[in-house]
């Protein structure tokens, strides 16, 4: 692209480019994030050109590859525009029927449609769906309208125009204070009020100040940023541009873990595309304003997501935090003054410059404003990325968006916050998702990952998952997390295997106290916040495995047994067949029964029988 | 200033102190694992913490959080202590408990906490670690089962050492101290990592199974090897030194130590030790009592005198001696056999502090203010190793710039913003090349160099040929570079120069000292701390000896023996007429010895046969000696050639004085009693006076310190009663925030001259350099088993390339001749090394690298040969 040498040929562009869109033209998007493409996507997409090609419709139709728009749930998703008929869960054998018909004819193809499971009625717009109706997706709703690898598109969407405003007619001051006023506060999880940090760095010594993007998403079920670096990577380019504008930073940097190859690929292509016109590099827009990005690629570690490690791994050296007494706003990366925020908490920037700290205090509650991602994934009916005002409550959330606990199990918990959140039981279902209200109940909104547990998952069994996943992603550095860790998890597998001792809850409650208290970073202090919740609405189940030697949940293999209900068994041997330890004893006809001695605990027996006539016990 | 309350009581300190640092001045203590002043804060431990009102809801580490100013502290609560008890609790766990066979049990810092804390029961199973040791490593141990990682040894390599062998390698619990993929170590052996470790983790392979740390007595006295004078404790058990430490009280280490301080000490100690005095009878020396010895040198001495006069008599020192016995050898010459031919260092090695230098010398601790060095003829990180972790924690932790002038890729110049590979003895036109360019840009300090100093339009005639063209051909450094360099260093607000001195160096030492100190002036780097130039003596007390008169031009002080009432007054204290004429220096003394001028030689510890250039000529001058005497601990080659040996007691076993280069004197204590028979040097001196019919006072070292600040300006101040273990700084050096008081501070401004080095001549194409190793020093610590288990021989350092085109392969033996002598030697190819030049260290007896050089010559060239099979 030909370098744009100011805001008004940027305007000029923008224009030239929406009046190249022709509203009446089909275009079929189709979700190629990460998702869809291990659904396959991909193969969709090759058929569909492959279709259009045959059919000579290159010219007539665009095929545009988008991101993630959120319902992982029913990909791969497709959608023809202008009509906006909306199909999901494509194969490649589908593409005949939706060029043949839907496309040359304008007919909608029945079984693409998404089915209410309630009403098992068909529904044919995208915004019809359950699962976008409640949602507010001033972020998302993007990712569907670009191809994210095209640097037009997003300035045919008015991309970049946050800037030129900034650029043109704001001084850094008034962008502090648009941004202060919008109450935005960071994204990934600790909830800092971005233009307080933004004021902050801006007002420290010196003239060398960096900007980061935090991109280093490490939380088990979180992919909220993924979507949107995939899907929308300029916007993230375009918040970190204005934040450096107000900062007055030169150089930023891009943290994506390196297990998000499409991610790194998108921000790539899109880092260079800005470049080459000129919204990146020196004198942006002729604004005299310079500016540029580097993409890190984190190593896998966990705890390099953590602020101070983050910048020791850009700094070459080994991820392990440092203790913080000075801020990383006064002395961060290189010792400079930097100011790191999540990928997220950029892509809302230009929202509120494009649309004003009034129009985005406008959603969300007291204390948190605008929207939020969440990845909703766990025992939930519709998996996938949803982006909510603040101030929803959980039951809208899994219920009305996540449509509900699958195979009308019960709801048991949702852990929110990832590994250093807590589970929040039925009972609290109509908390408002805000950054306070989920902290006070001893979780925290983190970073948006959102895992639902319905009865038969076991609380003891989460806590032990999550304690065991810090552990193993501690960097060693200080005591309480190397040590302390550990030892939870040891305490953890006596409890899981049947030799829990009483006293067991109180150890972990004073190993959690040690750990808060004397961890050096919040990997460690936040890391017993999963085994507190758990003890505080769960103590019951703790209990169970300890006193009892049972796991409720029938989750924890040395404290459950398998059994065949006699007065329920049908004796048609589908238990037999699936067993893979060859435990189950009856021919066909005969009763069957568990050999509990060759038993694995595997389950297959319990998920085959349609009769519910195996128990755990 | 930041006031503060920690527990309830008031406290004041300066900005940017940490809680823990503000604590420890109010004299609160507060227990820590993982911190050391010397290093940076690293929060690890969680032992430190503390609650702070202003920070509720967590405990605070108090080594890492900065005082803020109104800040109350407690450091002790009952959350506090059950969070050290959890901490250590789960550092015993895996800790193996192995305390009664630990060599750190007594004084081992979890042992410590333990105790004090009382965690006598642990709440979770016990998981011992089950690591291998690594016992492959010289000198120290590694027992990573022990380890509590917090970090330390890590960090003193990295930050203060700079020489980053360990690291912590794994994550979470595998965490490990390690080498790249655990090999043993290969590093300088300094043992700051086994020092520093708060646990057993780290051990002093030397101390292993010695002594229990409680059973032994610590008697604090100087390092015996290079001018840095690092204070160290001998621990003894049974009458023998079983470890060396570094003395935390020290002012010029800090309780730092290299590799030769604190495994070096062996020699003390050593079989070889002559105990007898030894007299030749028939032409082989012999032992004898102390009276037959004494007596054969009061009559050799004495028949030369009656001969051919005081003047065919001359003594040479080593700059070891301690100050009381280089002032009494002195006083020996001067007094009793009426000559100033007296020197030491080979006559050439003290010129750049004894003749070339006129500011006063730097405080180590203010290298860690300078915000520019440059670091020329000087691979200090091995001379002076102690001096070096100064630069590098000026430069890695506070970052100073270095700019690192040397022909070879010293440890330094990996450090260095500027680094600048000159051809070998090349240095003065590279500094007045850099003080030339600095006054044609217009970088000088004017104000400085107007008001406190003279002849600037001299010092910029003399050096208008200086131009970085004509530089570029002489040393063979891009004008570009230079330039940068001159920037550079011109831009800084406190520099300091740094050089060392050496017997393996060319003898300009003056004159370089000269150049370095116009550069210097000129950029205004004089009177403040930590600016200025640092020349480096080579020996324990190479600074000592210049004061104490042992050069043939100054009497002790150091005052000009030219000037009249200087003489008189020493001639009236010694009741002797002291000539007014220069004696001879060493250069002098040995053709003078060759020419038959010279009869009779007194060399006092010094070893000229192996330390001195030209071995051939040396031989063969002393050959023709009349009368030689050697007072030594070793029968050396010098020694091997004597009519008379007196064996003379080592620094560990002689009470004393040193003088370092920073002007710092320093208290010896005995700690051994003499082995054998010998004597310290002091009651040597007086006794062969007493032989000689003359009385020169007491040895008692506290008496002739007494004498000594009598007649010595200097060391007026210099008193037993009062030396404590940080030593006394000489008044001139204290003296330095304001050395404009007696006015201007004096531009040395003689012309400076430009020494072409000889082009690389057909037959001897190769350029040697010979200088110090990191492990030796001198040649005593050659008699050191531990330092010779790491270095035991010296190595032709060749570049890879040079080697390549004489086919060398590293371990190939090669011939090495020059003008003067040959030797054959194991080569060892390092990229270090430039091309063109070669280095051998000159510690060693066989090869003997001096052999090869020219006491006439700045350079030695040499050619090299491999040496097949068939020749050997």
């Amino acid at each position: 692209m030909k370098r744009i040498a100011s805001a008004d040929e940027l305007y000029a562009l923008q224009k030239q480019l929406q009046k190249n869109r022709d509203p009446q033209k089909t275009v079929i998007t189709i979700c190629a994030g990460t998702g869809c493409r291990g659904l396959g996507c991909m193969q969709v997409k090759e058929a569909l050109e492959a279709e259009l090609k045959n059919q000579n419709l290159t010219e007539k139709v665009e095929i545009r590859a988008t991101g993630c728009p959120g319902f992982c749930e029913k990909g791969p998703l497709v959608t023809i525009l202008p009509q906006n008929i909306f199909y999901q869960q494509i194969k490649a054998a589908d593409v005949s029927d939706i060029i043949s018909k839907t496309v040359l004819k304008g007919e909608i193809v029945e079984r693409l449609l998404y089915q209410n499971p309630d009403t098992a009625q068909t529904i044919v717009r995208e915004q019809e769906v359950p699962f976008y109706k409640k949602q507010m997706r001033i972020l998302l709703n993007n990712n569907e309208l670009i191809d994210p690898t095209r640097l037009e598109d997003y300035l045919a969407i008015g991309g970049y125009s946050a800037l030129a405003t900034v650029l043109c007619n704001k001084t850094p001051d008034d962008v502090i204070r648009e941004v202060k006023t919008a109450g935005l506060r960071g994204r990934g999880g600790g909830g800092f009020p971005t233009g307080v940090k933004w004021e902050q760095c801006r007002a420290a010594h010196g003239t060398e100040k960096y900007l980061i993007g935090n991109g280093d998403e490490g939380d088990p079920g979180a992919f909220m940023d993924r979507g949107i670096m995939e899907g929308n990577p300029h916007s993230i380019i375009e918040g970190m541009l204005i934040g450096a504008y107000a900062i007055g930073s030169q150089q930023g940097y891009l943290y994506v873990r390196n297990e998000y190859p499409l991610a790194i690929k998108h921000l790539s292509i899109a880092l260079e595309n800005a470049r080459e016109a000129g919204l990146l590099g020196n004198n942006i827009l002729g604004s005299g304003f310079s500016f540029d990005i580097i993409i890190n690629r984190g190593g896998g570690a966990f705890v390099c997501g953590e602020s101070s490690a983050l910048f020791a791994s850009i700094e070459g050296r080994s991820g392990e935090p440092r203790d913080k007494y000075i801020h990383a706003v006064e002395k961060g990366l290189w010792d400079k003054p930097t100011a790191l925020n999540n990928v997220e908490t950029w892509a809302n920037v230009p929202l509120i410059i494009n649309r004003g700290a009034e129009w985005y205090r406008s959603i969300g509650t007291e204390g948190s404003k605008g929207t939020k991602i969440f990845s909703l994934v766990g025992k939930i009916n519709n998996t996938g990325l949803v982006e909510v005002p603040m101030g929803m409550t959980l039951r809208e959330i899994i219920y009305d968006i996540g449509g509900g606990i699958p195979r009308e199990r019960t709801f048991k918990a949702v852990q929110t916050g990832g590994p250093s959140g807590g589970c929040i039981p039925e009972s609290m279902l109509d908390l408002p998702v805000d950054f306070d209200a989920l902290a006070k109940a001893g979780s925290m909104m983190g970073s948006g990952g959102m895992i639902v547990m319905d009865d038969r998952s076991c609380m003891v069994d989460v806590a032990r998952y999550f304690i065991n996943f810090l552990q193993e992603e501690s960097c060693g550095k200080c005591v309480p997390c190397r040590e302390g860790l550990l030892r939870m998890g040891e305490i953890f597998a006596d409890i899981c295997e049947g030799r829990g001792r009483e006293g067991d809850i109180e150890l972990l409650l004073s190993m959690s106290a040690a750990i808060i208290d004397g961890a050096l970073c919040a990997l460690g202090s936040t890391a017993p916040n999963p085994v507190l919740s758990t003890i505080r609405y769960f103590r019951d189940e703790y209990e169970a495995h300890i006193k009892d030697k049972k796991c409720p949940a029938g989750v924890c293999k040395a404290l459950i047994q398998y059994r065949v209900i006699p007065e329920k068994c049908k004796k048609c041997g589908a238990c037999k067949k699936v067993c893979p330890a060859d435990a189950i004893t009856g021919e066909l006809k005969e009763l069957h029964a568990i050999n509990p001695l060759t038993c694995i605990k595997c389950g297959a027996c319990f998920e085959a029988c349609k009769f519910d006539a195996v128990s755990i016990e | 200033m930041i006031r503060l309350t920690i527990d309830n009581k008031e406290v004041v300190t300066e900005d940017g102190a940490t809680i823990l640092e503000a604590a420890a001045r109010a004299g609160i203590r507060i227990p820590t694992l993982c911190y050391h002043e010397k290093l940076q804060p690293f929060g690890a431990c969680r032992i430190c913490v503390v609650e702070v009102e202003q920070m509720k809801g967590r405990l605070t580490p108090s080594c890492s959080t900065p005082a803020t100013e109104g800040m109350v502290v407690r450091t002790s609560s009952e959350q506090i202590i059950k969070a050290r008890k959890t901490v250590l609790e789960l550092l015993l766990i895996q800790h193996p408990l192995d305390c009664p066979w630990c060599d750190k049990g007594g004084e081992c810092q979890l042992q410590n906490l333990t105790y004090e804390y009382g965690v006598s029961r642990n709440r979770f199973k016990d998981k011992k670690s089950d690591h291998p040791v690594d016992y492959l490593s010289p000198l120290v141990e590694r027992n990573t089962n022990r380890c509590v990682l917090c970090g330390m040894c890590v960090r003193v390599c990295d930050e203060v050492v700079g020489a980053s062998e360990w690291s912590m390698v794994n994550r979470g619990i595998s965490t490990k101290i390690a080498t790249d993929f655990d090999r043993p170590l290969n590093c300088e052996f300094c043992g700051e990592c086994e020092n520093i470790c708060p646990v057993g983790a780290l051990t002093n392979r030397m101390f292993k199974f010695k002594a229990r740390a409680w059973e032994v007595e610590n008697v604090s006295t100087v390092c015996s090897f290079c001018s840095t004078g690092c204070a160290i404790k001998l621990s003894l058990k049974d009458g023998r030194i079983v470890r060396a430490l570094g003395e935390e009280e020290g002012a010029a280490n800090q309780g730092s130590l290299c590799i030769k301080g604190r495994f070096g000490y062996e020699y003390v100690m050593s079989g070889e030790r002559i105990s007898r005095p030894l007299v030749r009878k028939n032409g082989t020396l012999t032992p004898a009592t102390w009276e037959e010895a004494l007596q054969a040198v009061a009559e050799g001495l004495k028949a030369v005198k009656e001969q051919a006069g005081p003047g065919a008599v001359a003594g040479l020192c080593s700059a070891r001696l301690t100050n009381e016995e280089a002032y009494l050898f002195q006083k020996l010459l001067r007094a009793v056999i009426g000559t100033n031919n007296v020197d030491n260092s080979g006559g050439y090695a003290h010129r750049g502090y004894s003749s070339g230098l006129s500011l006063p010398p730097l405080e180590f601790k203010d290298l860690q203010s300078c915000d520019r060095f440059l670091v020329i003829r000087s691979n200090v990180s091995e001379t002076h190793p102690v001096v070096g972790y100064r630069v590098n924690v000026a430069v890695k932790q506070k970052g100073a710039q270095l700019i690192v002038a040397d022909p070879r890729r010293i440890k330094l110049a990996r450090f260095a913003q500027t680094y600048l590979a000159h051809k070998p003895g090349t240095e003065i036109a590279l500094l007045n090349g850099l003080a030339h360019t600095i006054l044609t840009e217009g970088l000088e300090n004017r104000e400085f160099v107007a008001a406190r100093t003279e002849g600037i339009e001299e010092l910029k005639k003399s050096l208008v040929q200086f131009t970085p063209s004509f530089v570029e051909q002489a040393t063979g450094i891009a004008g570009k570079d230079l330039v940068e360099a001159a920037r550079r260093f011109a831009s800084g607000t406190r520099a300091a120069i740094i050089i060392s001195a050496g017997m393996g160096f060319p003898g300009d030492d003056a004159a370089l000292a000269r150049c370095a100190a116009n550069l210097a002036l000129i950029t205004g780097n004089a009177g403040k701390p930590g600016a200025g130039v640092l020349f480096l003596g080579e020996k324990s007390n190479s600074h000592g000896s210049v004061d104490m008169g042992a050069v043939p031009d100054l009497l002790p002080g150091p005052q000009e023996l030219a000037k009249d009432p200087v003489r008189q007054a020493f001639a009236k204290a010694w009741g002797a007429a002291i000539a007014a004429e220069p004696g001879l220096t060493c250069e002098q003394i040995i053709a003078g010895a060759e020419q038959g001028s010279i009869k009779a030689l007194y060399c006092a510890g010094e070893n000229p046969l192996q330390a001195y250039p030209d071995t051939k000529k040396t031989k063969t001058a002393f050959g023709k000696l009349q009368f030689l005497v050697v007072q030594e601990l070793f029968l050396t080659p010098t020694a091997q050639m004597a009519h008379v040996v007196l064996p003379a007691a080592s620094f560990a076993e002689k009470d004393g004085t040193y003088t370092n280069a920073e002007g710092r004197v320093q208290r010896l204590h005995q700690a051994l009693p003499p082995c054998g028979e010998t004597k310290t040097d002091a009651e040597i001196f007086c006794r062969v006076a007493k032989a000689l019919g003359k009385d020169l006072g007491s040895w008692n070292p506290a008496a002739v310190m007494a004498e000594i600040a009598s007649l010595a300006p200097r060391y007026h101040a210099v008193s037993y009663a009062t030396l404590t273990v940080k030593g006394h700084l000489l008044s001139d050096a204290a003296d330095r925030e304001a050395p404009g008081a007696e006015g201007a501070a004096r531009f040395s401004l003689l012309p400076v001259d430009v020494i072409a080095p000889e082009a690389p001549s057909a037959e001897f194409p190769f350029t040697l350099l010979i200088g110090s190793t990191l492990f030796h020093c001198g040649t005593l610590s050659t008699r050191s088993s531990a330092i010779c288990s790491v270095y035991p021989q010296a190595r032709l350092e060749i570049n890879p390339g040079d080697a390549r085109a004489l086919d060398i392969r590293d371990n190939d033996t090669v011939q090495v001749s020059s003008a003067t002598g040959a030797l054959t030697i194991t080569a060892k190819i390092i990229a270090r090394q430039s091309p063109g030049a070669v280095f051998i260290p000159y510690h060693f007896l066989s090869p003997a690298a001096q052999e090869l050089a020219s006491a006439a010559q700045l350079q030695t060239r040499v050619k090299i040969e491999k040496r097949t099979e068939t020749s050997l």
